[in-house]
């Protein structure tokens, strides 16, 4: 029997085994360096002139054609530019604005944009569409990038992972099953409710206000007579966003036996139409519908009894009683001795449910004062949909004695993307030169937010706005947040194009 | 003109930090007066400074020209206006140079026809000694070839004692013996010897590649030792590899080869010492490869160069050897294509390839990489390991660098899996993907500051 001499690349690895010990180790067919180091040349030269290419049969599965376009070449190249110094409210902004021209990433710069993407904390479902089928493809041959992908659905195991998961696991699972299937999610808190701990229980109350319907009702009623304060208060959040809850029914009813109503006589002389009369103890039963018995000083009690039962109750029920409309009813309430309270809870309850009439109410009566409380404004705009934010931002920019520097905040507290037509009324309303300095830095603090949401069309006036509000004052900062603004508006122009 | 994309002009950066400075000017609000030309564009930006900066671009090229102080090169002034450029041409008006412009064009232009001038004309007059020079040579001969046998000598010593006594011993030993081929004006050695640190600290299979690399030092030892019986082109690469020094005046002189030159893939490497830059170009016409080689002492930047995917019309002068292939550029003019190489001059198998390779090795053993230029190419994944593969089924594995991370799914991404057209470069062992070819563009794969 013969055998065949080595491959040249196996006698290479042979002689790199005697050369490991060194020829004095004798031992070796190679006995002195000169033999072995000829022999290397002739092995080495003989591997790298015969290299034999080795077969592999697993080719990488081709990526599945996509007949979406890529985006216009400017937009492509601003895309690159922003992964440099990633932002996430931009490039979810460029992903939005390809998305509705029907346009997707280049293939060669998924990469760095799913690199990116799945470290994020909060990863935006439309930027991974933006990389098209590229995305999937990619993630399904990169480990790093597949748990990411996956979060979006409810994984085949929920139930189970329910039941074993760690409470931040189980607490991101109800998240996800709650968005996409709310009587399942319900099913699932009460399933291991008996067993579950207090501020596990808290937890999963507060995520059920995400979708909630009557179906809900029952089940969060029954939680009213928990022992614990926190899950019995999670549980009154969460009611009070149901409009034909039993809970707020019980408010509405306690409410009217609180408003007592003048007589035509008493009217005649000019007394007050109504006057507020909280209870002066607290009935026992109230408890479980989040009234506090213990709360500061007997009067400072019974102003937080009324402002928690007027921010629950139907607001219908000032207009059964008193016969008056909602901008009377303010204005009598503000003369009230429970006028803080009252209306506290007012600006509680229209943040709660909205409508246009009371917020309207509302806001006149806080624009009437001698100190305008700012906050409180912006807090209400900043808490009801956009349409009626912009009405109540711009009854506020025209209201002559506003100062400046507020009217920045106020216009700000529309957190939305802009309509055009607000944006077009509100930014000449802006322009006006702010006084002091602290005003000054509280205009380029707003204008910084502004840079991430105004419609990227207003750019330019937004700008001239600013200047002439700052008196052409400039810093770091401000060029940053103009940058930005305007690098939102090349965004909108690339895309155009 | 050409047209430049954001990947080709990245590709141009010195280093990240550069590219993402180019990236924060790649917007035309910062810049003013944007203008272009047919062979140049130009633009002003504000800095620190109370005037802007002047910045111009040899469109041809991709060579830039900046009044600013940075020693880098490309400044980020200059990557910016380039970023501007690809991302919309339309910005820049076509209008007559400005002076600041057409002085720097036409000084180039004057500077390349001096270098021709230079070139054409006949060898300076012989030295005034002739003996004295002759007597120079042959010192400097004799230095080297004590150089020869010293590294001979630590050579047999290091065999004797065994590879992996010389993984252990002290970090400065090999850099010691490096020190004295310097001295002994042999450089070439110098730079085999630290290489062989480098292996012998190269992980995985050191071994096996730290003996290669020692057998090929061995073969040049013994062809240095017989250099007067050596035919002269093989003389002249083995005094190339020792680290004899051609002029580029002598070699500018040689003989030229015209032809349209494709710069079908460049790459960058840095060591502590030395930053090189490599330039594959191939000849359209005579199918030839040819190797541009730029060095940069430590930090400082590199000279301007040929730009990837660039076409040039050009007469290059190469080094004479066994093996021609590094090259200098005699007189190059744009020759305005877009760069793209047509498939049909790529090989269509590795075996094909190979085949070339291992021609190039017999004329020349010690080469330490070769352009494999390779159409309908796969990606394939075996054995945890990433490969390139032909339609035959033949494949190469890639360079650890493009085993994992951005690089390889870069290449992964912009190839979509799909048969794709590839300069790779291939050191007899694993394959360096350079430079992605499709129908419609050219991809840079390496580069200071792709991602």
């Amino acid at each position: 029997m013969t055998t065949s001499p080595p491959t040249p690349t196996l006698r290479l690895r042979q002689l790199a085994v005697a050369a490991l010990l060194g020829t004095d180790r004798g031992g070796i067919a190679e006995a002195s360096p000169q033999r072995l180091l000829d022999a290397a040349a002739l092995a080495g030269a003989q591997a790298r002139a015969g290299f034999k290419p080795r077969r592999v049969a697993d080719r990488v599965p081709p990526c599945p054609t996509d007949t979406t376009p890529i985006a216009p070449r400017a937009a492509m190249a601003t895309l690159q530019r922003m992964l440099t110094r990633p932002d996430p409210l931009l490039i979810e902004e460029w992903a939005e604005l390809a998305q509705a021209r029907g346009v997707r990433v280049a293939p060669a710069v998924v990469p760095a944009l799913l690199a990116w993407w799945s470290t994020q904390p909060r990863r935006s479902p439309r930027i991974f569409a933006a990389c098209g089928k590229t995305g999937p493809w990619l993630a399904s041959l990169n480990p790093a990038w597949q748990r990411p992908v996956a979060t979006e659905t409810i994984p085949d195991d929920a139930d189970a992972l329910w039941g074993t998961g760690t409470p931040p696991e189980r607490l991101a699972l109800l998240r996800t099953v709650r968005a996409m299937a709310p009587a399942r999610a319900l099913a699932m808190v009460q399933s291991t409710w008996a067993s579950d701990g207090a501020a596990e229980r808290q937890s999963f109350v507060k995520e059920l206000a995400v979708n909630c319907t009557a179906d809900d009702e029952p089940f969060l009623e029954s939680t009213l007579d928990e022992r614990s304060r926190g899950v019995r208060h999670a549980a009154v959040g969460v009611l009070a966003g149901l409009p034909d809850s039993r809970f707020r029914q019980r408010m509405t009813d306690r409410l009217r036996a609180m408003i007592i109503v003048q007589g035509r006589a008493k009217r005649l002389i000019g007394k007050a139409a109504f006057t507020l009369e909280p209870p002066k103890a607290l009935d026992p039963t109230w408890l479980r519908d989040g009234f506090d018995d213990k709360a500061g000083e007997a009067k400072g009690r019974r102003a937080t009894w009324l402002q928690h039962t007027v921010a629950h109750a139907h607001r219908s029920v000032w207009l059964e009683t008193t016969g008056l409309s909602a901008s009377a009813v303010v204005a009598a309430l503000a003369k009230d001795d429970y006028a803080q309270a009252a209306l506290a809870g007012l600006f509680q309850s229209v943040m709660a449910l909205p409508d246009p009439q009371w917020a309207a109410a509302l806001v006149d009566h806080a624009l009437d004062q001698k100190r305008i409380d700012v906050d409180s404004l912006s807090d209400l705009i900043a808490g009801v949909p956009q349409e009626l934010a912009e009405q109540l931002a711009l009854r506020c920019l025209k209201h002559a004695s506003m100062p400046p520097a507020d009217r920045w905040v106020l216009a700000a507290a529309v957190q939305h993307r802009w309509s055009t037509a607000f944006a077009a009324a509100a930014i000449p309303t802006l322009a006006a030169p702010v006084a002091a300095n602290r005003s000054a830095d509280r205009v380029s603090t707003v204008f910084a937010e502004l840079s991430w949401i105004v419609p990227p069309q207003t750019a330019e006036p937004l700008i001239q706005a600013l200047h002439a509000a700052l008196d052409g004052e400039d810093n770091a900062f401000i060029r940053e947040s103009i940058s930005r603004l305007q690098l939102r508006s090349e965004m909108y122009k690339e895309f155009a194009t | 003109m050409r047209d430049w994309t954001t990947d080709q002009v990245l590709a141009l950066a010195p280093d990240a930090a550069s590219a993402s400075a180019g990236q924060g000017l790649a917007s035309e609000k910062k810049w003013s007066s944007l203008g272009r030309s047919d062979r140049a564009a130009w633009g002003l930006c504000q800095g620190s400074g109370k005037d802007p900066y002047q910045t111009r671009v040899d469109l041809a090229e991709g060579t830039c020209k900046c009044s600013c102080p940075s020693r880098k090169f490309p400044c980020k002034h200059g990557l910016g206006l380039l970023l501007v450029l690809a991302k919309n041409a339309g910005v820049f008006k076509q209008i007559a140079e400005p002076g600041w412009v057409a002085e720097w064009l036409d000084g180039r232009a004057a500077r390349a026809e001096k270098a021709v001038a230079k070139a054409n004309t006949p060898p300076r007059e012989a030295p005034a000694d002739p003996a004295a020079q002759a007597k120079r040579a042959a010192q400097r001969d004799a230095r080297v070839m004590d150089g020869v046998a010293g590294c001979c000598l630590w050579l047999e010593d290091l065999l004797r004692r065994g590879l992996a006594a010389a993984q252990t011993a002290a970090d400065g030993e090999l850099e010691r013996v490096a020190a004295r081929m310097v001295d002994a004006q042999a450089p070439g050695l110098a730079v085999w010897v630290r290489r062989t640190a480098e292996l012998l600290a190269s992980g995985d299979g050191w071994e096996v590649r730290t003996l290669d690399h020692l057998g090929r030092l061995h073969l040049l030892l013994k062809a240095a030792e017989r250099l007067a019986q050596l035919p002269p082109d093989l003389t002249a690469e083995v005094r190339t590899a020792l680290g004899y020094n051609q002029s580029k005046d002598d070699v500018l002189a040689g003989p030229g080869v015209s032809d349209r030159w494709l710069a079908l893939g460049q790459i960058i490497e840095d060591d502590d010492r030395l930053r090189t830059r490599r330039t594959w170009l191939l000849g359209r016409r005579t199918a030839r490869w040819a190797l541009l080689l730029d060095f940069a002492p430590g930090s400082a930047p590199l000279p301007a160069g040929i730009a990837p995917a660039t076409e040039l019309t050009a007469e290059l002068a190469f080094y004479p050897g066994n093996l021609p292939c590094r090259a200098l550029v005699n007189s190059a003019q744009p020759a305005g294509g877009t760069g793209l190489a047509p498939a049909s001059s790529a090989d269509q198998s590795i075996e094909q390839a190979l085949a070339r390779y291992a021609n190039a090795l017999a004329a020349n053993p010690w080469i330490a990489r070769w352009p494999l230029f390779l159409n309908s190419l796969q990606l394939a994944n075996a054995g945890n390991r990433w490969w390139i593969a032909d339609p035959a089924g033949d494949t190469l594995p890639l360079a650890p660098a493009f085993q994992a991370g951005p690089p390889l799914w870069r290449l992964l991404a912009a190839s979509e899996g799909r048969p794709m057209c590839l300069l790779v470069e291939w050191d007899g062992f694993t394959a360096v993907p350079l430079t992605l070819f499709d129908d419609q563009a050219c991809l840079p794969l390496t580069g200071g500051a792709l991602p």
